[in-house]
């Protein structure tokens, strides 16, 4: 009941527009894949390749080793979920749902029965007589789900099936999609631009820019082991801190001041390089004199649960989270220390990690 | 958006060898009887036959009276009703499909609507007379009174078509964001500046494209003119009709069609230039 | 509003009201007005009675009855020739972006303010050659060629409304393109199919000068009326003239929803 994913040097231009450049990409059985990206950057022409809904100019697309390049989306035993939910607006919940199902000549009972177990599972059975201008957005959404997998396809594509819906009821559709894929255990693709929906939902993240996968991976080590500046600066809130620095010796220089390292481990070169930080690998003192650096105090933003600081070292803003009860004055001047084993390298010149990162 | 290598040009191909065959090749036939004589021989003679008929220049006169007349009248009408329309009160809508109710009228049958009011034996003299105005009915219509003719055609045919300039002024009037507006108002514009500063630069697109095409099409002005004044006003469509059903000259009557042919394109050739600008609301 | 303001402002309302609705009352009273009370001096302004008389003159004058029929025949054929040839140009239109499409739009809403009637003279020497001449589906080619680029814009118009992602969602679902189509795109635009159906009838009923030019016995309505217009007595023609207006008050009541399609404009909302 599930299939398995392979896309080979995928090309897509739309008249002089570069969509897709080059995208190779293999996604496991049962895999929650994500694709995440900026606005514009091909995610969603990816995906209409995969449902069949784009003829790529370029590029092979295989489900299950079959070649289904140049199959109708209806030949490729899959399921889509659009950002704009699709539903139709002149049936009832209950058409809506059924709809795949009798197009694929399904007996009665059996329509009957799958239509029941989808309503059941996205808890829409109360509304299965309503049309959908007497539903919310939410409603809608669930119906638009439940009609994908009713037809039980292997692969489920999902379009940024949440950006329409407010904030609350995205954190709970985000929960239920979670159990649902754990439950049909379908392979699923899922879009998003939102990197905090991506962390959460993914077995793995492919992270697109301008048309190109620049880097797929598990959360965890998207998070932690950016390939480059752009993916650090797009994952996270707040995103990772990138300084100019200097490797001499044992030490890396950040402005005037010095931070001891392992330079062995990671096989860095001496010269200019660029470090990146997160946020919460910063310790903070309000002595000036404790932590590796000092630093101006920017800003101090409450969150409720910590205090975002930004801080200022020579030219360079740094963003810090720290407990809430620590509060600081505007211009104070404090001390930092980064936490040597979480310091990434990049080279200043094209932005790509240098250090080494270490295997899976 | 869908790209397919042929499938759109299936699609719209039936408008196209329609539209050549009911529109440019009778457009080619209409200038070959005009131009040619019935061997086949280049002629300007039915021209010189058109210009020297005493009704011609009449004709032309009346027509273009006509147009200069009744367009600005509609748009200024049109403006007016359609502001009423955007103050959205009660009711606003129920208004405005009322005021669209002409839309749908043929202009025959509005110049027969018209005829009740303007014969003799119609409202208007009851009407005078039940107000102490007149004591035995004026004869409005007939060959001594064509101005009074000339009043009833551009009545009816504002009646009918201010409709169609409502429309378009109405839509105008929807995508003006209430925002700019209110900014004048913020910054203590009374309600003419709003009018001449505001608004109507604002609406000018549209009043552009309203005023073309109704020029357009006041130009084939003949039903009206018929129904009412019979050939008391020659008007240009009217004399192509007389001359091909009652004379039986097809060249004379394709004379005329070229005639106004000619100046309906003229007029589209300037509206292309407004329109480039203005691609998307194009009218 | 202050009082005075709101006072002008629905004085001016019902000013405009009674413009627009005094004409079509007065015909209408015409046409139910017995035949001597039309010729009388002075003439009540509501009928002593109301009387069937002129009405049943008018339709049992010579020629009205088959002109009727042969108006609701062409306009019929008006009608399915014009869909047929601009459903599938204005789907193609919204659906479909191809070479040249720009150059057909613009060519579309150009054609639309082109003189097509005057064509009608050229036509009827054509038509005498091509048999066409003094028959309906003579007249309805004409009117076709009236109809289609109106009827184009309004299609594409209200097949833009329609979301496409709709029709993709049946194709996911299983349905081939043609089947999306009917299952989806064809019963979401319908009503507004139905609204563009009937302005093209109405087009056609109204049309008068390519009808009377390429007819002969079989007239349509306003053909009729404007041939023997000058030999008619003035409740003839009243009553021709109020049974002209009943599609346009019908179809307004139909179309109202489109009003702005109809020229090729998205209203506001
Ligand atoms: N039908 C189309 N015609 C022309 N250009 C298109 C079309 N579809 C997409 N593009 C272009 O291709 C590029 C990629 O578009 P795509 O929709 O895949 O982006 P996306 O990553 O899904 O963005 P978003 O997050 O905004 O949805 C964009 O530059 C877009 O403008
Ligand atoms: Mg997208």
């Amino acid at each position: 009941m599930a299939a398995e994913i392979e896309v080979l040097n995928l090309k897509k231009k739309f008249g002089r527009v570069i969509a897709i450049k080059n995208i190779n990409l293999k996604i496991k059985k049962g895999e929650f894949l994500v694709l995440l990206g900026p606005s514009g950057c091909g995610k969603t022409t990816t995906l209409r390749c995969i449902a069949g809904l784009e003829k790529p100019d370029e590029g092979k697309i295989f489900i299950n080793e079959k070649d289904v390049t140049n199959l109708p989306p209806s030949k490729r035993n899959l399921s889509m979920v659009f950002q704009n939910y699709a539903v139709f607006p002149h049936m009832t919940v209950r058409k809506n749902i059924e709809f795949g199902l009798r197009i694929k000549k399904f007996d009665k009972e059996e329509i009957e029965n799958r239509v029941k177990k989808s309503a059941e599972l996205l808890k829409i059975d109360e509304l299965l007589e309503r049309y959908p201008s007497q539903l919310s957005g939410g409603q809608r959404q669930r119906v638009a789900i439940a009609r994908a997998i009713a037809t039980h396809p292997e692969i489920l594509l999902l379009d940024e099936p949440l950006s329409n819906l407010d904030a609350l009821l995205r954190l709970k559709m985000r929960a239920e999609l979670k159990k649902l894929h754990r439950d049909t255990g379908t392979t699923t693709v899922y879009v998003t631009h939102d990197q905090v929906e991506a962390l959460s939902l993914g077995d793995r993240i492919a992270v697109m820019f301008d048309g190109e996968i620049v880097q797929i991976d598990t959360p965890r080590r998207i998070y932690d082991f950016p390939v480059n500046v752009k993916v650090g600066g797009f994952i996270g809130t707040p995103p990772m801190n990138f300084l100019k620095a200097v490797v001499e010796e044992e030490n890396i220089l950040i402005d005037k001041f010095k931070i001891k390292i392992n330079r062995d481990a990671k096989r860095l070169k001496a010269g200019e390089t660029i470090i990146g930080i997160r946020a919460e690998n910063i310790k903070v003192y309000k002595n000036p004199d404790k932590g590796d650096l000092k630093a101006e105090v920017v800003v101090s933003e409450p969150l409720g649960s910590n205090n975002l600081l930004t801080l200022r070292i020579g030219e360079e803003i740094l963003k810090v989270i720290t407990e809430p009860d620590l509060t600081f004055k505007t211009q104070e001047i404090i001390s930092i220390s980064f936490n040597p084993e979480k310091i990434r390298f990049f080279d200043p010149e094209t932005g790509e990690a240098t250090d080494v990162v270490s295997p899976e | 958006m869908r790209r397919d290598k042929i499938f759109p040009y299936l699609l719209i191909l039936p408008v196209i060898l329609y539209l050549f065959l009911f529109l440019i090749y009778p457009s080619e036939k209409v200038i070959e009887l005009a131009f040619r004589t019935e061997e086949g021989n280049f002629t300007l003679n039915y021209f010189f036959q058109m210009f020297k008929d005493s009704r011609f220049f009449d004709a032309l006169k009346y027509t273009f009276l006509l147009v200069i007349t009744i367009v600005p009248l509609q748009i200024v009408t049109a403006i007016l009703i359609g502001f009423l329309v955007n103050k959205k009160f009660k009711g606003s809508k129920m208004f405005l499909y009322i005021c669209a109710i002409p839309l749908g009228i043929a202009d025959l049958a509005a110049g027969l609507i018209f005829l009740s009011i303007f014969t003799q034996h119609g409202y208007l003299n009851s009407i005078l007379y039940y107000l102490g105005i007149i004591k035995s009915p004026l004869p409005f219509i007939s060959y001594e009174n064509t101005h009074f003719v000339f009043l009833a055609i551009l009545l009816a045919e504002h009646w009918r078509a201010t409709a169609i300039v409502l429309i378009i002024i109405v839509a105008g009037l929807e995508m003006i964001s209430k925002d700019y507006i209110e900014a004048a108002e913020v910054m203590g514009a009374n309600s003419f500046q709003k009018l001449f500063h505001v608004i109507l630069p604002l609406l000018k697109p549209s009043i552009q494209s309203a005023l073309i095409i109704r020029t357009i099409f006041a130009f084939q002005m003949f039903a009206v003119v018929l129904a009412l004044g019979g050939d008391i006003i020659p008007v240009l469509a009217g004399e192509s009709y007389f001359w091909y059903y009652l004379y039986r000259n097809p060249h004379i009557a394709s004379c005329y069609a070229v005639l106004i042919i000619v100046i309906s394109l003229l007029i589209t050739g300037f509206y292309i230039r407004i329109l480039r600008t203005r691609y998307e609301i194009a009218i | 509003m202050n009082l005075k303001e709101k006072t002008t402002f629905y004085t001016l309302v019902i000013v405009i009201l009674l413009w627009v609705l005094l004409p079509l009352f007065f015909i209408t009273i015409s046409t139910f007005t017995p035949q001597k009370e039309i010729y009388a001096w002075p003439k009540p302004l509501v009928p002593s009675k109301f009387s069937a008389e002129t009405l049943l003159f008018f339709l049992k004058s010579h020629g009205v009855i088959p002109s009727l029929l042969n108006s609701i025949i062409v306009a019929l054929l008006t009608l399915i020739l014009t869909t047929l040839i601009s459903a599938p140009a204005g789907y193609a239109i919204t659906r479909f972006s191809f070479k040249g499409k720009d150059t057909f739009r613009m060519g579309i809403l150009l054609i639309r303010m082109f003189p097509v009637p005057l064509l009608a003279i050229p036509l009827a020497v054509t038509f005498i050659k091509w048999k066409l001449y003094d028959t309906l589906i003579g007249v309805a080619f004409v009117h076709t060629a009236m109809a289609v680029p109106f009827a184009v814009i309004i299609t594409s118009a209200i097949f833009a409304g329609v979301p496409e992602e709709l029709e993709e969602a049946a194709i996911i679902l299983g349905c081939g393109r043609l089947k999306a189509f009917l299952k989806v795109s064809l019963p979401l635009a319908l009503p507004g199919l139905a609204a563009t159906a009937m302005f093209t009838f109405v087009t056609s009923w109204n049309e008068v000068f390519a009808a009377s030019i390429l007819t002969l016995n079989s007239r349509t309505l306003p053909a009729h009326i404007l041939v023997t217009l000058n030999a008619s007595p003035l409740y003839f023609r009243f009553a021709g003239g109020f049974f002209m207006i009943i599609p346009a008050i019908i179809f307004i009541f139909f179309m109202r929803k489109y009003l702005f399609h109809m020229w090729g404009i998205r209203a506001g909302k």
